[in-house]
């Protein structure tokens, strides 16, 4: 059996749905992020799929921005949740509630 | 024989990403999920130079699996954090991830059950060539904003972690003056 794009789409949409469960249910806010970066990779998967298939290199050239973007915002993220944690001590997001009323 | 084994390499990897993913979520330790991830990040660096875009698998192990991860079990290390005690997943949690994320892959399925086998080209443009001539020519200005963007992420990160919270204040006063310590706890508080 060929590889065809549903292929790697399939593979895409599960990883995402995979840090989409872990989104909701882990309580470390560290977890989390994790969680979110994997979502962020397997949208970057099916668009360098999506760019071969149309023997495009502009998807490429989307992910390699994507790429670029997710390193800055891993390390604006891991900066707030460490200030977060100086403040608080905690980084469980079931203590993280205060802009609930 | 030649066309059964690329799809060999497919499924073994996709295997293994969806393991190391489905491990991510399940490990109470952070850093058995951390390096879950790394796992993830390398089967998905392997699995883009298998779709052809070899440059971008490099790019991804160098800087997901490499910096980005670095600064994870840094930050994990830094915060000091333990393996979680007790149920680290509720139970109402459970039903509502579990039951998103088969949704979402239920769609997912469903409308690409739906389409004719796209067959995936045979012609492969994936290397540093081909996507620096693209990017430094039709995508300069794009590129260039990229430089400022990383530049104001650095300006930032230094922003947010060399303010001294409320607490670290008073602890400074405290060994200061040692004066004003009942009065000066209580509006700091917040969590």
């Amino acid at each position: 059996m060929l590889i065809t794009l549903q292929h790697y789409l399939v593979v895409s949409g599960l990883l995402f749905s995979v840090g989409l469960a872990g989104v909701i249910m882990r309580r470390n806010l560290i977890v989390v992020y994790m969680c979110l970066e994997m979502m962020l990779a397997a949208a970057a998967l099916a668009l360098a799929v999506f760019s071969r298939y149309n023997q495009n290199m502009d998807g490429q050239v989307l992910v390699f921005f994507v790429i670029t973007v997710a390193a800055a915002e891993v390390a604006v993220g891991l900066a707030i949740i460490v200030s977060l944690f100086r403040l608080c001590r905690t980084v469980q997001t079931k203590d993280l509630t205060h802009l609930k009323f | 024989m030649i066309f059964w084994m690329p799809s060999m390499v497919f499924w073994f990897l996709a295997f293994l990403l969806l393991g190391f993913a489905v491990g991510v979520v399940a490990f109470r330790n952070p850093v058995s999920s951390a390096l879950s991830l790394v796992g993830v990040m390398l089967a998905l660096a392997a699995m883009m130079i298998h779709a052809g875009a070899f440059f971008l698998g490099a790019v991804q192990a160098l800087v997901y699996a490499g910096a980005v991860m670095t600064l994870f079990i840094f930050i994990v290390m830094l915060l000091n954090l333990k393996e979680e005690t007790g149920a680290h997943i509720g139970w109402a949690a459970l039903v509502g991830g579990v039951s998103a994320a088969s949704a979402f892959a239920w769609i997912v399925y469903k409308s690409v059950s739906l389409m004719p086998p796209l067959w995936l080209a045979r012609v492969v443009r994936g290397d540093a060539q081909a996507l620096g001539k693209r990017l430094f020519t039709h995508y300069q200005l794009p590129f260039e904003i990229t430089a400022i963007l990383l530049l104001v992420a650095i300006v930032g990160v230094v922003m947010l972690s060399s303010r001294l919270t409320i607490h670290e204040e008073n602890e400074r006063k405290m060994e200061a003056g040692g004066c004003s310590s009942a009065n000066g706890n209580k509006e700091g508080g917040t969590c």
